[in-house]
C-alpha cells in the first residue's frame, strides 16, 4: 500500500518553538538543550525552502539576528573579518570589500534578488553547505577560515577544511555557531574578481561560479599565484588545485593561461544535472570562465597601477 | 480558517504602516500570512511561498523583502510598510500615480510588490539609473507587462521625486 | 452613428470587402484612456480569489498519484476519515454525477477511479476544518498501485502494441492539410530545404495561484467563485459533475491575476473537486493550489515534434511546402482536439503550419497523442507558437541558402490583400502584414543592421558577436468553431449611467477597459458612465471563453448591436425635445447634438429621462456571431478563421561566444490590429507578449524525467525578469477589420508568437549557425557554436 503525500504542501512550517537569544551565550545554552529537533536561522532564505520541500523537519529555530556585533565588516590587522550575520546585499556594497575582495561583492551582489540580499547572511551562506554557493566560492578563493564558536570555546576552521559533502559542514549544528569569517587582505599587485553562469540575470541558481584571487608582477610578466575556487564542480566548493600550481610563478603568456583554464576544467568534475545543463558544457564553461576570469584580473591590475 | 490549532501563541509587536500592532500568534506564522489573516492586509500577495516571485515583497525595516520568507516572530519590534501605507490620508503617491498613467498596470498582482520595491529604491537613491531601476525590481516577476511600462513610470516618477534635504546616498548593490 | 463606405481597388479581381469609414472623429475609442480598474490594484485594495472572506469555509486537498501510469487496485480512506476535523474524504465512487471534465472530450476524472494517468492525477479529495488536518489526512490513505508501463513520447505511444493510455488508443485526432499537388510542386523547386525542430512543454506561471470558493445552497443549486477565464465552460462541466442542471449551478468571475490561457480549464478542474466536496458536505469549500500543484497538474503548452520542408525557385519564390506535426497531448484531451470545423489546438497548429505565405502545393499531416505526461491546453497562441517556430526558422534558412536577405524572401512570399492560403482562404480584407513589415524594417533600420552570417574562423575571434532576425506571423481572431458567439445585454439608466451585463473575463489584458470604451463610444457617454457588473454565469448571456483574442471583436459587436437598440428610443426622445428628425442627431460625450449644428444639443441624459417617463426602455440586447467557419476534414481547405491580426518583429542580439549565453538588446514588434481601440493598453499586449516570446526562445521548459516535472516552481522554471528585458519598440499598424467594433481584430495572443524565431534567427545570424529545437539556452548555443568550429562549415 502506498501512503505519499509527496504533491501536497503545506503553507504552514510547523515549527513550534521560534526562539530570540539576546546573545551567543544563550542561543548555544538553547541548541543543546533542543539539540536534535532546533536549527539556527539567521536569514532563513534557504532555511524556510527546505522546510517547504520537507526536506528538513524542525520543532525549534533558533533565530540569532538579534545578537549584536556579528554584522560588522572590519579590517584589523590585515585581516578582513565579515560577521557572520552580515546580509548580502551589505557585502554587496560595503566599501571594504568592494575596494579588497571584489569577488565577495560580485558574488553577494548577484545571488537572488534585493528582497533575498537584504534577508540571507554570508554566515548563512557558507553554512548552506551548497557546492555552488554565491559567497562561499569567493571566500574560498580568499582562503577564508571560518571562527566558530561552541561551550568549549573557538576555533578556526579553514575554509578547504570545512565542507563533508553537499549540504554538509564539519559543524556541529546543535553545538556550534558561526561568528565570523576572515581572510587576508589583498596586497599591492593582488585582485579578486567572481564571474558567474547562470540562465538568466535574476533569482536565479548557477550554472558555474569561478572566483580568482590574483597576484601578479606586471613589469616582470609573471604570475605570483593567482587562487581558482569553482562551483558547483565537485560534491563540495572547490580549489582547482592543478591549475593554481600552473600558474605558480608563471610567466604571462596566453598559452599558459589556457593551459591553466583546461586543466582547471580536467580537476573538476561537474556532473549533469537535468536543470542545470550536462556534465560536458559545465567543464567546458570552466574553463571559458577560468581563462575570462584571468583575463579581467590582470586587466583590474594594469587599470589599477596604470 | 487555516490556523486553528493547539499550539501556543507568542505575542508579537510590530508598526504597520505607522501603526502600532500587538497580535497573539503561533510560533510558526509567516510575516505574508500576519499580514494578510490576522491584519487583513491582503494587498500582499501569496505566489510561490518560496522568495523567488516576489510578489509577497514588504519593506522591513526599510530594507524590502519577500515575506514570505520571514517568520512573523522574527519581524517583531520591527516597521513594515505595505502597498496599503504607500498612500497618504486618501492620496496617492506619485510613484501609483505614475503606474496608473503610464500602463504599468495589467492583471495587477505583482503592481504591490513593484510599487514597494520602486518606493524603496527612490526612498535611498531618488536619481536612479536605467539600470539600476532594472536591478531594484528584479526580484519581482511579472507575466504580463513585459516590465517596460513599470520602469518606464519608475522613471517618470523618479523625475519629480523629492530629495529630502540631508537622506544620505546609501549605496546600491 | 452612419458609416460611409470608401471602395478599394484591387488590379486582380477578387472581390474585397468594402472598408468602412467613419463619419464622426471618435471620442472615446482610439484613445489611451486610463485603465478602469487602475486604482483599485494600485492601492491593493482589489480582492483576488484568495484575499476574500469565507468564513466557515473547509479547505480542500487532493491525494495525488506518484506514478505515471498505474491502475488503481485498492484505495483506503476510513483512516482519514476517522480524523477529527474531517468532513469527507472521497473517492471516485463519491462523483455525483460525470466523473469528467474537458472543454472538448471530458476524459479527465475528477477523482481517477481506475487508473491514473499522469503523474498528479487525483486519486482523493479531502475537506476538512483546517490545511493542516486535510494534509494529515491526506497522509491516512493508502492506495494501491499497480504500475503499468508509461509513454513518454508521441513516437512510443504510436508503436503497435503501445501501451494504451485510454480506451480507444492514443492516437487522439489527426488532422491535414491538402493542397494543389505536392508532388508536382515539388518537382518544379529549384531549391528543397527540409528541417526538423522541437519545442517543449512550457507553463503559464501566471503569478496568482489557482483559487475556488464553492458554496452549496440549501435550496439545491450551487456557486464556484474564483479566477476563471471559462465561466461558462465552467459552469458547463461542473453541472455535469454534479449531476445538475446547467441553471442549477452558478460561476462567479473574480479579478484574474494573469491567465494566459491556462485559466480555462483549471479552473473546471479545481472548481469540479471542491463543488463534489462542497456538494457532498453541504458546507463551503475553499480549495487553493500551491505553486508546485499548479505546475504538476494544469494544462500546458503542447510540446510538438515538427518535421517541415519547403521547395522554392531559385529567385525565392516559393512553390511547395510539406510538414508533419506530432503533437503531444499528455494525459487528457484538454483543448487538443477538434471542436468543428476549425477549433482546438491541433487543428489549429495544422492550418498555421505553412505559414502567411503564397503556397500553391501544401500538404500537412498532424497526430495528436496521448502520452502519460501532463496535458496540453490552451496556452497563449494556441498551437501557433510551434508552428510558427518552425516556419520562421525554416523560411530564415532558406533565405541563407538562396544568398537572399530573409525580409526580402519574405516580402516576396507574404500573403496581402487578395492572397490565397494554404486552406485556400483568400484573404479579402485587412491584410496589414507587409505594412507591419515594412513599419520595422524602418524602425529596425534592418538595411543599415543586417549581413549574412559569419564564416566559422569569424567565431574564433573576439569574445561576443551581435547578429539580427526577424520573424513573422499571423493569429486568427476567435476560434474558429461553429458555436462562436458574444452576447452582452445593456441598460442606460435614466441618469445617464450605463450596466454593462457580459462574462468575459478581464485578466489583466484590459477587456475591461477596452469594453468600456466601445460602450461609452457607441451610446455617447464617456468612459466614467459605463460599469461592467462582474462575470456572472447567472446574470450575463452565454459568450464562450475569453481566448483566441477575440474579446474585442465579438463581445465589441455584441456591444455595438445593443447599442444601437438602446439608442433608438433614446434619440427618438432627443428628437422630441429637440424638434429634429432622428436621422441628423449625434450622441457623443453625454451631449446629444444637431450633426449640422452641434450648438443645438441636450444633454444625454435629459433625452434618457425622458424616455423613462414614457416607457420607452433603453435596454438593449447583442448577439454577435462572426463570419462562419468552414474547414473539409480531408483536404483542411476552407475559410477557418474569418480575419488575421498580423506581425513583423526584428531582434538584435548579442552572443557570448564563449559560453553561448545570449543577450536580447533589441526588439521592435509592429502589428496590424484593425484599430487600436486604447493604444496604451495594446503596447502592453505587445510588450508582454514579446517578454513571453522571449522566454520561449531562451529560457523556458519543463523538464520531464520518467513522468516527473523536476521544474515545478519559479526558482527552476525560468521565466523572464527585469534584468533580462531588452529595449522593445511596439509599432501599431491599422487595416480596418470589417468584422469589427471600429475595424479592430485581436492582439493578445499574436505578439508572443513571432518573438521566439526572431530572436533564435539573431542568433543565427551572429553565430553562423541554426537552433532547432527550444530553448535556445546558453548550452545549446554554445554547442552550436562549437560544431561549427569544429566542422568549419
Amino acid at each position: 500500500m502506498h501512503s505519499t503525500t509527496q504533491f501536497a504542501w503545506s503553507s504552514k512550517l510547523n515549527w513550534e518553538k521560534y526562539l530570540r537569544p539576546r546573545d551567543l551565550s544563550e542561543a548555544l545554552t538553547l541548541m543543546e538543550e533542543y539539540r536534535g529537533e532546533a536549527r539556527i536561522i539567521a536569514g532563513g532564505t534557504d532555511l524556510l525552502i527546505q522546510l517547504r520541500k520537507k526536506k528538513l523537519n524542525l520543532k525549534v529555530l533558533i533565530d540569532i539576528t538579534n545578537i549584536p556585533g556579528l554584522d560588522r565588516i572590519k579590517c584589523e590587522e590585515g585581516l578582513i573579518k565579515i560577521g557572520a550575520l552580515v546580509t548580502h546585499h551589505q557585502a554587496a556594497v560595503s566599501p571594504l570589500l568592494r575596494e579588497n575582495a571584489g569577488a565577495i561583492s560580485q558574488g553577494a551582489s548577484w545571488l537572488g534578488s534585493p528582497q533575498i540580499r537584504n534577508l540571507g547572511t554570508v554566515g548563512g551562506n557558507i553554512v548552506s553547505g551548497q557546492p555552488g554557493a554565491d559567497v562561499t566560492i569567493p571566500l574560498l578563493a580568499l582562503n577564508a577560515r571560518v571562527k566558530v564558536l561552541s561551550k568549549k570555546g573557538e576555533r578556526t576552521i579553514p575554509l578547504t577544511e570545512f565542507y563533508e559533502g553537499p549540504g554538509k559542514t564539519v559543524l556541529d549544528s546543535a553545538s556550534e555557531i558561526v561568528t565570523e569569517i576572515l581572510f587576508p587582505a589583498l596586497k599591492e599587485g593582488e585582485t579578486s574578481l567572481s564571474l558567474r553562469l547562470a540562465k538568466r540575470k535574476a533569482l536565479a541558481l548557477p550554472i558555474l561560479v569561478s572566483s580568482l584571487v590574483l597576484s601578479a608582477d606586471l613589469a616582470k610578466k609573471r604570475f605570483r599565484y593567482v587562487n581558482i575556487a569553482l562551483g558547483p564542480v565537485a560534491p563540495i566548493p572547490f580549489r582547482a588545485k592543478e591549475a593554481e600550481q600552473c600558474l605558480a610563478s608563471a610567466p604571462i603568456r596566453e598559452e599558459i593561461i589556457k593551459e591553466a583554464a583546461q586543466k582547471a576544467a580536467q580537476e573538476s568534475n561537474p556532473r549533469t544535472n537535468p536543470l542545470r545543463g550536462s556534465g560536458a558544457y559545465r567543464k567546458d564553461m570552466v574553463a571559458a570562465l577560468v581563462e575570462r576570469g584571468i583575463q579581467q584580473g590582470l586587466h583590474a591590475l594594469e587599470v589599477r597601477h596604470g | 480558517m487555516r490556523w486553528r490549532s493547539d499550539m501556543v501563541k507568542e505575542k508579537i509587536e510590530i508598526e504597520v504602516n505607522g501603526e502600532k500592532r500587538i497580535l497573539e500568534i503561533e510560533p510558526d506564522q509567516l510575516l505574508v500570512d500576519l499580514l494578510r489573516e490576522d491584519l487583513g492586509l491582503t494587498g500582499t500577495k501569496v505566489g510561490c511561498r518560496e522568495g523567488e516571485c516576489g510578489v509577497c515583497s514588504v519593506i522591513l525595516n526599510g530594507k524590502i523583502v519577500t515575506s514570505c520568507l520571514v517568520p512573523a516572530l522574527k519581524a517583531d519590534g520591527g516597521r513594515i510598510t505595505t502597498v496599503e501605507g504607500i498612500e497618504r490620508d486618501g492620496e496617492l503617491h506619485l510613484l501609483q500615480k505614475e503606474f496608473i498613467y503610464q500602463g504599468a498596470i495589467q492583471c495587477g498582482f505583482c503592481t504591490p510588490a513593484m510599487l514597494l520595491a520602486a518606493k524603496n529604491l527612490l526612498d535611498q537613491n531618488p536619481r536612479p539609473t536605467l539600470e539600476e531601476i532594472k536591478r531594484a525590481i528584479s526580484g519581482v516577476l511579472c507575466r504580463c507587462t513585459g516590465y517596460q511600462k513599470i520602469i518606464q513610470a519608475i522613471q517618470i516618477a523618479s523625475q519629480s521625486f523629492d530629495i529630502p534635504a540631508q537622506t544620505p546616498r546609501l549605496a546600491q548593490d | 452613428m452612419e458609416k460611409r463606405k470608401k471602395k478599394v481597388l484591387l488590379k486582380e479581381k477578387v472581390k474585397v470587402l468594402e472598408l468602412p469609414v467613419f463619419q464622426e472623429a471618435l471620442g472615446v475609442v482610439g484613445k489611451s484612456e486610463i485603465r478602469v480598474d487602475s486604482q483599485d490594484k494600485v492601492r491593493g485594495k482589489l480582492l483576488y480569489g484568495a484575499d476574500m472572506e469565507f468564513p466557515g469555509a473547509l479547505c480542500g486537498k487532493v491525494l495525488r498519484s506518484p506514478y505515471p501510469h498505474a491502475l488503481i487496485k485498492r484505495i483506503q480512506v476510513e483512516k482519514a476519515r476517522g480524523l477529527s476535523g474531517v468532513a469527507a474524504v472521497l473517492t471516485a465512487k463519491d462523483v455525483p454525477g460525470r466523473n469528467g471534465i474537458g472543454v472538448v472530450i471530458p476524459d479527465q476524472p475528477v477523482i481517477c477511479g481506475d487508473k491514473v494517468r499522469y503523474v498528479g492525477d487525483a486519486v482523493a479529495l479531502v475537506a476538512a476544518e483546517t490545511e493542516e488536518i486535510a494534509l494529515q489526512a491526506l497522509g491516512l490513505i493508502e492506495v494501491e498501485y499497480k504500475s503499468l508501463s508509461p509513454v513518454f513520447s508521441t513516437e512510443e505511444a504510436l508503436r503497435p502494441g503501445a501501451p494504451k493510455i485510454h480506451e480507444n488508443g492514443n492516437l487522439l485526432a489527426t488532422s491535414k492539410i491538402r493542397k494543389g499537388d505536392i508532388a508536382k510542386g515539388f518537382m518544379a523547386a529549384e531549391v528543397i530545404l527540409e528541417r526538423t525542430y522541437t519545442v517543449p512543454f512550457l507553463e503559464h506561471m501566471y503569478l496568482e495561484p489557482d483559487v475556488t470558493l464553492v458554496t452549496p445552497h440549501p435550496e439545491g443549486w450551487i456557486t464556484i467563485k474564483g479566477p476563471m477565464q471559462a465561466p461558462f465552460t465552467t459552469r458547463k462541466n461542473i453541472a455535469a459533475v454534479l449531476g445538475l442542471p446547467m441553471n442549477k449551478v452558478q460561476c462567479i468571475q473574480t479579478p484574474i491575476g494573469g491567465g494566459f490561457g491556462g485559466k480555462e480549464d483549471s479552473p473546471i478542474d479545481l472548481g469540479a473537486k471542491a463543488a463534489v466536496l462542497a456538494w457532498k458536505t453541504g458546507r463551503p469549500v475553499k480549495m487553493e493550489y500551491d505553486r508546485e500543484e499548479i505546475t504538476l497538474t494544469t494544462a500546458k503548452r503542447h510540446p510538438m515534434i515538427i518535421h517541415c520542408k519547403i521547395g522554392a525557385k531559385k529567385d525565392g519564390t516559393f512553390v511547395a511546402f510539406e510538414g508533419t506535426i506530432y503533437d503531444e497531448q499528455g494525459a487528457y484531451a484538454s483543448l487538443g482536439p477538434l471542436i468543428p470545423p476549425a477549433g482546438g489546438v491541433h487543428v489549429h497548429a495544422v492550418i498555421m503550419l505553412a505559414g502567411p505565405y503564397v503556397i500553391p502545393h501544401v500538404k500537412v499531416d498532424g497526430y495528436l497523442v496521448y502520452t502519460n505526461h501532463p496535458y496540453g491546453g490552451a496556452m497563449r497562441g494556441f498551437g501557433a507558437p510551434q508552428v510558427n517556430f518552425a516556419h520562421e526558422s525554416l523560411v530564415d534558412e532558406l533565405a541563407e541558402i538562396l544568398g537572399m536577405d530573409p525580409y526580402e524572401l519574405r516580402i516576396k512570399n507574404c500573403v496581402e490583400l487578395g492572397s490565397e492560403t494554404a486552406t485556400s482562404q483568400v484573404l479579402d480584407q485587412s491584410v496589414g502584414l507587409k505594412d507591419a513589415m515594412q513599419k520595422s524594417k524602418e524602425a529596425f533600420q534592418w538595411v543599415k543592421l543586417w549581413k549574412p552570417g559569419p564564416k566559422p574562423e569569424e567565431l574564433e575571434k573576439g569574445e561576443k558577436r551581435r547578429g539580427v532576425g526577424m520573424a513573422i506571423g499571423w493569429y486568427r481572431t476567435s476560434i474558429g468553431t461553429d458555436s462562436d458567439g458574444a452576447g452582452v445585454n445593456i441598460h442606460l439608466m435614466d441618469d445617464g449611467s450605463v450596466l454593462v451585463y457580459q462574462a468575459l473575463t478581464e485578466m489583466g489584458q484590459g477587456l475591461l477597459t477596452t469594453l468600456s470604451q466601445i460602450a461609452a463610444e457607441a451610446l455617447g457617454v464617456s468612459l466614467e458612465d459605463v460599469r461592467m457588473v462582474i462575470p456572472d454565469t447567472d446574470v450575463a448571456p452565454e459568450s464562450g471563453p475569453t481566448v483566441g483574442s477575440r474579446s474585442t471583436t465579438l463581445m465589441g459587436n455584441a456591444i455595438l448591436m445593443a447599442a444601437e437598440m438602446i439608442k433608438k428610443p433614446l434619440l427618438e426622445s432627443a428628437s422630441d425635445i429637440l424638434g429634429l428628425p432622428v436621422e441628423r442627431l449625434i450622441a457623443k460625450n453625454r451631449l446629444i447634438y444637431d450633426r449640422d449644428n452641434p450648438d443645438h444639443c441636450i444633454e444625454l441624459k435629459e433625452a434618457a429621462k425622458r424616455s423613462m417617463m414614457l416607457g420607452r426602455r433603453m435596454m438593449g440586447q447583442g448577439w454577435y456571431t462572426p463570419p462562419k467557419s468552414s474547414l473539409d476534414p480531408e483536404t483542411g481547405q476552407g475559410t477557418p478563421y474569418f480575419v488575421f491580426t498580423y506581425s513583423a518583429q526584428m531582434a538584435e542580439v548579442e552572443v557570448d561566444l564563449k559560453t553561448g549565453e545570449v543577450e536580447v538588446l533589441k526588439l521592435v514588434a509592429a502589428f496590424d490590429v484593425g484599430k487600436a481601440i486604447n493604444p496604451r493598453m495594446v503596447e502592453g499586449q505587445i510588450e508582454g507578449g514579446v517578454m513571453m516570446g522571449l522566454g520561449y526562445a531562451l529560457m523556458e521548459e519543463l523538464v520531464i524525467k520518467d513522468g516527473i516535472i523536476q521544474n515545478l516552481s519559479f526558482q527552476d522554471y525560468i521565466i523572464p525578469t527585469s534584468m533580462d528585458t531588452p529595449e522593445i519598440i511596439p509599432i501599431i499598424v491599422e487595416h480596418p477589420n470589417v468584422h469589427g467594433p471600429f475595424g479592430a481584430k485581436g492582439i493578445g495572443e499574436m505578439p508572443n508568437i513571432p518573438a521566439a524565431p526572431a530572436i533564435t534567427n539573431a542568433i543565427a545570424n551572429a553565430i553562423g549557425a541554426r537552433i532547432y529545437d527550444l530553448p535556445a539556452h546558453s548550452e545549446r548555443v554554445y554547442t552550436a557554436i562549437k560544431d561549427r568550429l569544429n566542422k568549419k562549415v
